[in-house]
């Protein structure tokens, strides 16, 4: 996968990386400046999201062709682009909500109706267009799946971040790494797994399909994956068993493992379909 | 196929937030009431806000008194007093572009004194109010391309109706 000036694919991937990259920039350097321990402490945590991921790329390996250049072109996109437009687009989908139904009804819903449309619309289009990029280098789903997880993972890393330098900032106590670490044991080891990069994993398994088998029920089966997955991240977002039904934290936590396990197990699932149904690159090469 | 990405970022990132703009123009809230985490403000006259900009639940709202816009943020337990609060309103504000911190300024809410800082912007200028009640702490930022006497008296006229319970 090499620079192409004649590619509108890689354009249009460079123009809107680079002016999210810009916008990111702005929003978030000013906070990282003013608490640096706090900032510093969760960028390397949130970075650690990327790991079972790289390993599961190495697991797979053998059912990969997507050249690494590829997954880090998603996981940018995810990082960048994904994050930049969830950001205005969610913002004003609830000022519409607010609009339309009131302003507590919109603080409460938005976040089941509106983030998860704009948020894996989103990041399905930055699969979509690494897909166009790398065109004739995907070998099955596995590349998809991959795919997708790098480029939620890059997601997840920034809404991380984020979400843990807002707390560090709501918290007003100074540079201190306390709410980065309680908003990393929520966001990365309670609801880590469960996440974004497990969502897009689905949509890349979708749009894999749909590019290497290349028929109209392909088509409808991507689509399909990305119903699902907003469907998927909806319900995680929901205030459905968020309390534990006023059972205790035994019960809070199995509402978690109830509204997420379904997205891992799905993903485990693909995985083993494709690697029944599809055969490894090697015997793939052997038969052509 | 680029198109069509470049048409769903844009879609999003630019057509949702022009049609929010268009389709939701601002209210005039004048005496109503709203209510953030336990701390209540009631609007003065001919002041305005945009739908989606009062959060109950997170405690924020955001007004407009004239061209400027003020932002409301109320939370709580905390810790420190009204003068470490200015001071981390402060510590965000002098890292932000084009922003330079001038002079500490009074603040009054309803029976509560609070510590505030100036500043001004490449374009406008500012003032942060903190205050700390009962463990209660509520943030105002005002901010606007030209905060003339009458619209800062304004400003402060709503912050004076920030109620703290039983203050």
């Amino acid at each position: 996968m090499r620079p192409d000036p004649t590619s509108p694919a890689q354009w249009t991937a460079a123009l809107l990386i680079g002016a999210a990259a810009i916008l990111l920039l702005y929003n978030t350097l000013p906070v990282a400046l003013a608490y640096p321990r706090a900032g510093t402490t969760a960028l390397v945590l949130f970075s650690l999201f990327a790991v079972p991921f790289w390993m599961m790329r190495r697991r797979l390996a053998g059912w990969l062709t997507l050249p690494v250049a590829a997954l880090a072109l998603g996981l940018v996109w995810g990082a960048t682009v994904a994050v930049m437009t969830s950001l205005f687009g969610s913002r004003a989908l609830h000022g519409l909500l607010a609009t339309m139904l009131g302003p507590a009804w919109a603080e409460r819903w938005s976040p089941v109706l509106a983030s998860p449309v704009v948020e894996e619309v989103v990041k399905a289009a930055g699969v979509v267009l690494v897909v166009a990029i790398a065109w004739g280098r995907l070998h099955g789903v596995l590349d998809g799946i991959v795919l997708g997880a790098f480029c939620g993972v890059g997601f997840q890393i920034v809404e991380g971040y984020a979400f843990a330098m807002s707390s560090t900032v709501l918290n007003r106590a100074g540079d201190v790494v306390e709410p980065v670490i309680a908003v990393f044991i929520v966001r990365g080891v309670l609801a880590g797994l469960w996440s974004h990069a497990i969502f897009t994993a689905i949509v890349g398994a979708g749009v894999a399909y749909a590019a290497t088998r290349r028929t109209k029920r392909s088509v409808w089966v991507a689509a399909g994956s990305l119903a699902g997955v907003i469907g998927l991240h909806a319900l995680w977002n929901s205030p459905l068993l968020r309390d534990g039904l006023g059972l205790g934290a035994l019960a809070v936590l199995a509402g978690v493992m109830v509204k997420g396990l379904p997205a891992v197990l799905i993903v485990w699932w693909l995985v083993r379909w494709a690697k029944r149904e599809e055969d490894p690159v090697e015997r793939s090469l052997e038969a052509a | 196929m680029s198109t069509a990405v470049a048409a769903v970022v844009l879609v999003f990132a630019l057509g949702v937030p022009l049609l929010n703009k268009a389709v939701s123009p601002t209210v005039d809230v004048g005496g109503e009431t709203f209510t953030l985490a336990g701390v209540t403000v009631t609007a003065p006259d001919e002041v305005r806000m945009r739908p989606g900009y009062y959060q109950p639940e997170s405690g924020r709202a955001e007004f407009l008194v004239g061209d400027a816009e003020v932002d409301i943020a109320v939370a709580g337990p905390y810790d420190f007093d009204a003068e470490y609060l200015a001071g981390e309103m402060a510590r965000l504000l002098e890292v932000q572009p084009g922003v330079q911190l001038t002079e500490p300024r009074d603040c009054a809410a309803d029976g509560v004194e609070g510590a505030g800082r100036s500043f001004v912007t490449e374009t406008g200028a500012g003032f942060a109010c903190a205050f700390v009640h009962d463990e209660i702490r509520a943030e105002v930022t005002a901010t606007g391309a030209s905060l003339d006497t009458t619209t800062v008296d304004r400003i402060d006229s709503l912050i004076a109706q920030l109620s703290f319970g039983a203050a």
